[in-house]
């Protein structure tokens, strides 16, 4: 890697702020930290970092308006760092167009697994213009619908497809069932049984062992994440 | 006195209407005996002067018409007598005393019936009022218990908040550190960066001593809450209390000038002098978190009124808001004004002025706070007692106070 993958840290607490600051810049990371989110907007547009790592509760503009804020300019992946109790918060923050949350208490390589993963599917490039998607264990062909798992052909539904489709187009973040609702189904809220059903035959048909999944992971009461099997 | 009399058979049998009527009749029989029994020597004017108080008596005492059936038995008795004394002479005479009774039995009875009846409103009116007072009072009292209700709902939440905030933020620096350094030892044995993991390990030791900070000050405020503050007392000056306090904030009174004034002569306290410089040391921390830096801390401590000293700590900050005075000695409350947060400075954890007045309130004194010189900044002021005695109950204490002798 030629140049340093460079981190905004956005945090009112300055031990936090310090910790990652020092721990981050031991792994390679080129860090900068801010104390709320007005601050961390002002540091984006002068140091766009690769990723964001912020607080939910701060004063001033807190985390979830920096989430939205942030996502309505740039694609930066946000990971947000909650409380066990802020649940609602975390929901909104994800749905603001954060991609991925860590509770405090967190241990550091938990949140560095999370800062790879996101980095790692930042780097892949965004869109893909052809009519094939390829990324882990997937092969999928947009033209003929037609999946590959592991070299091993899988047929799926239209709507299983899609879902499919979004998952592989989102991996590693965070998708709560309302952006995955509004993707496959377009809008309409209140399906979260039938996208639970759909994730279930999705499971059967894609997962060796649907029981203990290993690419469609579930995020109790969020959503899901997909895990391509880099 | 006046209900007593009312349930006096006797008395209620002269007060009642009826009664009159006899009373009167016997009044005049009575003064008719004696004019005629003396009337060598009496005045027939003496005679219709005495009829006259007659029927004022029954008058006032029991309405009109008695006075005026007295008054009828005064005409015909005044009419024999003046037959019987043949001096005065003809009917005119008797027609100007019918007249003149007359006159005044309806007046005074009138008078009397219209001030009874006031008496009487004003009874009712006083009953009215109190009944009033005593439902105001009532639903004062309910309103008071919904407010208290909702003092602890929110005491509550605040109590949640302080300790998920208080206890987590050092645990997350704690557990990030821990699993930082862990990582670095899984990764890179034998490699470590001693710079780094000193800066590392400095700041979790801080983190920890700022959880045990925390912890001792719940265990604090539970003893105080349970009443079960074990107090230490012994005699000792006001000088070294505050000088104690002052050495102990070293650290964190870099910032402002502090200036200290003892009077002279002050008497030994009989206090726990470990508590008390933990009160000023409280005190000092919250001034010198809200006032800017390069002012002035006052400190200083005088005799007050039966036999207790006062101490004041006075800052040059933005002051409390009167409506907030009360509210930042319960524990964790913390004004809603995050100006200290904004302006980069350290915030409290909404223990110490709990734990101040706990204290104080235990050696039986008494704290608050005030406005500062010229209506600037903050000045808290407690007084303890010498001796170091509960005087009375903090309740009878506070009224005794008298509010304007620390202006």
């Amino acid at each position: 890697m030629t140049d340093l993958r460079r981190i905004l840290v956005v945090d009112d607490e300055p031990q936090i702020r310090l910790i990652l600051h020092r721990a981050l810049a031991k792994q390679g990371y080129e860090v900068v930290t801010a104390d709320d989110g007005a601050t961390a907007l002002e540091t984006f547009r002068i140091w766009p970092p690769d990723l964001v790592v912020t607080d939910l509760s701060m004063p001033g503009m807190n985390g979830l308006e920096l989430c939205r804020q942030l996502s309505a300019i740039s694609d930066v992946p946000i990971i947000v760092l909650t409380v066990k109790g802020e649940e609602h918060i975390k929901v909104e923050a994800l749905d603001a167009g954060a991609d991925d949350y860590v509770t405090k208490p967190f241990g550091m390589d938990e949140l560095l697994a999370r800062f790879r993963a996101l980095l790692r599917r930042a780097s892949v490039p965004a869109e893909h213009v052809d009519s094939s998607i390829e990324t882990g264990d997937f092969h999928i062909d947009l033209d003929c619908r037609s999946v590959l798992v592991g070299g091993r052909e899988v047929r799926l539904t239209p709507k299983e497809f899609d879902l499919l489709v979004y998952f592989v187009r989102n991996p590693a973040k965070v998708l709560t069932h309302r952006a995955l609702i509004k993707a496959v189904w377009g809008g309409s809220v209140d399906q979260t049984e039938s996208l639970r059903f759909f994730v279930a035959q999705l499971r059967k048909k894609i997962e060796p062992e649907p029981a203990t999944p290993r690419y469609i992971l579930t995020e109790p009461w969020i959503g899901y994440r997909f895990n391509s099997g880099f | 006195m006046f209900h007593s009399l009312l349930s006096n058979p006797r008395t209620r049998v002269l007060q009642s209407k009826i009664a009159g009527y006899p009373l009167g009749l016997a009044a005049v029989a009575a003064v008719t005996l004696f004019a005629l029994a003396f009337q060598d020597n009496v005045d027939p004017t003496i005679v219709a002067l005495a009829l006259l108080v007659v029927v004022l008596f029954v008058a006032t005492g029991w309405g009109s018409w008695p006075a005026l059936l007295a008054t009828g038995f005064g005409v015909l008795s005044f009419d024999l007598i003046q037959r019987r004394f043949n001096e005065l002479g003809g009917a005119n005479g008797d027609w100007f005393v019918l007249t003149a009774l007359l006159i005044t039995a309806v007046t005074a009875g009138q008078l009397s019936a219209y001030a009874k009846r006031r008496t009487k409103e004003a009874v009712a009116g006083k009953r009215e009022i109190e009944q009033l007072y005593s439902e105001l009072r009532a639903s004062f009292e309910r309103a008071n218990q919904v407010e208290a209700a909702k003092r602890s709902e929110q005491l509550e939440t605040s109590l949640l908040d302080a300790v998920t905030h208080n206890l987590r933020t050092p645990l997350t620096s704690i557990k990030a550190v821990a699993t930082t350094l862990y990582n670095e030892l899984n990764h890179e044995p034998g490699k470590i960066d001693v710079q780094y993991w000193g800066e590392l390990l400095e700041i979790t030791i801080e983190e920890a001593n700022k959880l045990n900070r925390f912890v001792e000050g719940l265990v604090e405020l539970a003893q105080i809450e349970s009443g079960q503050l074990w107090l230490r007392k012994r005699w000792g000056s006001v000088d070294e209390i505050i000088a104690s306090a002052l050495t102990r904030a070293e650290a964190i009174t870099r910032k402002q000038r502090f200036d200290v004034k003892v009077e002279d002569n002050l008497p030994a306290v009989n206090v726990d002098p470990c508590f008390m410089v933990e009160v000023i040391y409280a005190i000092v921390d919250n001034a010198t978190k809200y006032s800017p830096a390069d002012t002035t801390v006052t400190i200083s401590a005088t005799r007050a009124q039966g036999q207790m000293i006062q101490i004041a700590i006075e800052d040059r900050g933005r002051g409390v808001p009167l409506e907030i005075r009360e509210r930042v000695f319960e524990k964790f409350y913390r004004s809603p004004t995050t100006e200290a947060k904004e302006e980069g400075r350290p915030t409290g954890i909404g223990m110490g002025l709990a734990i101040a007045k706990g204290i104080v309130e235990a050696h039986g004194g008494h704290i608050r706070i005030e406005d500062g010189n010229k209506g600037y900044g903050t000045r808290v002021v407690f007084v303890v007692p010498i001796t170091g005695e509960r005087m009375a109950s903090p309740v009878i204490m506070e009224t005794n106070l008298p509010m304007g002798r620390f202006d």
